[in-house]
């Protein structure tokens, strides 16, 4: 392990793009598309993917051991196009597709050829997700899709989208409805942008009118979406966003040096918070340890692997926060720090609100009626 | 279960729940406090049930067995701490365990024999009190990387927040024993973390059994979210505590180089689990949970005693402010052990 380890690093360091991406623009999905590729190229894509897919076929302790590694590098992570394809359709895909659709999804993934985006939420079905309303009927060997989605990161740039649609209205709320891949290019699709309180670009509303999907693009049974669905969001509440949340350390690390070099840590009260975050962010790290060390047991995903998506999201926010005491009237500015605070306020709300999550943990996870 | 844990590890803390459940269970523990505080006991705590800890070996679990221990180590002794502070088991079990290390180490033979043996208790001292020291006795004190027992001269007894625990003023002799090690901090604030790990994880469990079985508006109160979602908080803070103290053990086993930080980040979430956990617990049951006669309080009492134990948040603070940044070296061998074991 310690080989692998220094063998990242070494390949890191010299292989490091150096510049940070362009944000939200077509010129980030090229930069993101050139970096994915080069990874792939030696080796260093999908090291816990199939080897069939493209993938290096080793266990998820060398996945922990790249991502370690790429945020103690600097590297950028989380805001890229290629999130959602490489840290939800394709582990759900692994998970819950066909062969066919693996071999045609999979390898172009891991080759940053095709960035995907989430089709999930809907103006009237936000942590109540079962009960969305984007009609999919089949006619023909087709789906033909109406309806809308919103809250979608990087619509714009994404060719290929895990879209949740009714496919029986007729059946209770959960039993009917469909996970299918929808190619984002497909006639009747209008992507309209949607701004963010941090200046964030990234952000659209998806407008589908007679939309058609090939049925072969189901994955899962029709009207068996929803435990596909539940598959995506707890891998997106789990370690798949490992290297993100170990960003989030990165970030205080950054902060306390930035209290240091203010002389602010003889201030007792930020001090004392600073030491929690940074003892938070170590926890955060050994919290996930033990959810994949359960969820690669083989058991069913423990619910406490929500618990570790809502203890982060309030970290980040306490971190979002934390920068603003730092920096006093210097915040003002709009700057690196002052916009992290702002994109902060969204860690209670993506991939379900902190609200709704409280509620599975209670549930689920301690047995309280509902 | 976590990470890795050997049969023999989750031995130690299924030897001490039973133990304690049938030895020291909460009412038991409420009788010897209520003698103590009366000047009935010197301790709320009897010899003969510190003499059946010291059969079972808690108090050199892990001390070397060349020195006279039982040969395990950080993370046999942090099962132990967490059915001990679930139990609220009253009496100096982390300062004698901590004396153990440093007397078998300083090569005190016979004290440390007479520690492991039982036939000897050591306090610890907090700012300008010591716990659970009898005149005469011993206490342990922590500055920084060292470690050393004292002799307890006069001692001056003041009432303390937490009746089970003796709370004195006390004029300390000359050390007795010493160990200078960087780690003796971190291994004592993992003790610490494992009994309050206990204790949130206790409390936790009342709040969600009160939290299904009392009923408001015709429905179990854990129906609303204001109650659930208190519940889901508490249940946060004892997974964040388990995990951290797990992880931190393993790397202070290892010695790892951030063996401190891992155990200080232990300590903090930990306090905070305790802390936090035992107050919630006393809201979750309303008027009932402010009465003497329910446990909640005695658990919000004894996380009070563990919050300022070895230096409490500002001494852990401080070893995490002084690393430059979070390190991720290393992995400790028993998580790669589960890796290992899971791929095949």
């Amino acid at each position: 392990m310690r080989e692998f380890r220094e063998e990242i690093r070494t390949w890191l360091s010299e292989n490091n793009p150096g510049e940070p991406p362009p944000l939200d623009t077509v010129e980030m999905r090229e930069w993101s598309a050139t970096w994915q590729r080069k990874q792939y190229d030696c080796g260093w894509a999908g090291i816990d993917w199939p080897t069939e897919y493209g993938g290096r076929g080793l266990s998820f302790l060398e996945q922990i051991i790249w991502f370690e590694e790429y945020v103690q590098a600097g590297l950028p992570v989380g805001h890229s196009c290629f999130v959602v394809a490489l840290a939800h359709a394709g582990p759900t895909l692994i998970a819950r597709g066909s062969d066919a659709q693996k071999t045609e999804y999979l390898p172009p993934i891991l080759k940053g050829e095709t960035p995907w985006c989430q089709g999930f939420s809907e103006p009237g079905s936000g942590s109540d997700l079962a009960s969305l309303s984007t009609r999919a009927e089949i006619d023909g060997d087709e789906l033909v899709v109406n309806g809308q989605k919103v809250w979608t990161s990087y619509a714009h740039l994404a060719d290929l989208q895990e879209l949740l649609v009714r496919t029986d209205p007729s059946a209770p709320k959960h039993k009917g409805i469909t996970w299918v891949v929808c190619d984002m290019h497909a006639p009747g699709i209008e992507v309209r942008p949607i701004r963010t309180i941090d200046g964030g670009a990234h952000f659209s509303e998806i407008f589908y009118e007679d939309v058609r999907i090939p049925l072969k693009n189901v994955v899962g049974n029709l009207n068996e979406g929803w435990s596909v669905a539940m598959a995506t969001l707890a891998i997106e509440r789990g370690p798949a966003a490992l290297d993100y949340q170990l960003g989030t350390l990165r970030d205080i690390d950054a902060l306390i040096d930035l209290a240091k070099s203010r002389d602010l840590l003889r201030n007792d009260e930020l001090a004392n918070r600073l030491a929690a975050v940074r003892a938070e962010g170590a926890a955060l790290r050994s919290m996930t340890y033990l959810s994949v060390s359960e969820s690669k047991s083989g058991d069913a995903p423990s619910p406490m692997t929500t618990a570790v998506r809502t203890f982060w999201g309030e970290l980040q926010h306490k971190v979002g926060r934390l920068a603003i005491d730092v920096l006093g009237p210097r915040s003002l500015e709009l700057e690196t720090w002052s916009e992290y605070w702002l994109t902060q306020f969204s860690a209670g709300i993506a991939g379900g609100t902190k609200d709704i999550q409280k509620n599975i943990i209670g549930e689920r996870a301690l047995g309280l009626p509902r | 279960m976590i990470f890795v844990l050997t049969p023999e590890q989750r031995e130690v803390g299924a030897v001490a729940q039973k133990f304690l459940a049938q030895e020291l269970p909460l009412p038991h523990v409420r009788e010897l406090a209520e003698a103590a505080e009366s000047g009935a006991a010197p301790l709320a705590i009897d010899d003969a049930t510190w003499s059946r800890c010291a059969d079972m070996g808690w108090f050199g679990l892990g001390v070397p067995e060349a020195l006279g221990g039982v040969g395990c180590g950080p993370t046999e002794e942090i099962m132990l701490f967490i059915e001990l502070g679930r139990q609220l088991a009253p009496g100096p079990f982390t300062s004698t365990v901590i004396a153990g290390w440093i007397s078998a180490a300083a090569g005190a033979e016979d004290l440390a024999g007479d520690l492991f043996e039982g036939r000897a208790r050591a306090g610890l001292q907090v700012g300008e009190f010591v716990l659970d020291a009898e005149p005469g006795g011993l206490v342990v004190r922590l500055d920084g990387a060292r470690a050393e027992i004292c002799r307890v001269g006069e001692l001056q007894t003041v009432a303390s927040v937490d009746p089970s625990v003796r709370l004195a003023r006390a004029e300390l002799g000359a050390a007795l024993a010493t160990l200078d090690d960087p780690l003796v901090l971190a291994r004592a604030q993992l003790l610490v973390s494992a009994m309050e790990l206990g204790i949130a994880d206790a409390v936790l469990t009342m709040s969600i059994d009160y939290a299904k079985t009392r009923t408001q508006f015709d429905k179990p109160i854990g129906t609303f979210q204001a109650v659930k979602h208190r519940c889901a908080d508490m249940a946060m803070r004892v997974h964040a505590s388990r995990a951290q103290t797990m992880f931190a053990s393993f790397h202070v086993d290892g010695r790892a180089p951030d063996a401190a930080f891992q155990a200080a980040a232990a300590k903090i979430v930990s306090t905070k689990a305790a802390k936090l956990n035992t107050g919630d617990n006393v809201q979750n049951h309303g008027a009932i949970g402010f009465t003497v006669e329910h446990d909640a309080g005695l658990y919000a009492r004894r996380a009070h005693m563990c919050e300022f134990m070895l230096g409490g948040d500002a001494t852990a603070g401080s070893a995490l402010l002084e690393a430059d940044r979070h390190r991720f070296e290393t992995l400790p061998a028993p998580v790669e052990q589960w890796f290992d074991a899971a791929r095949t």
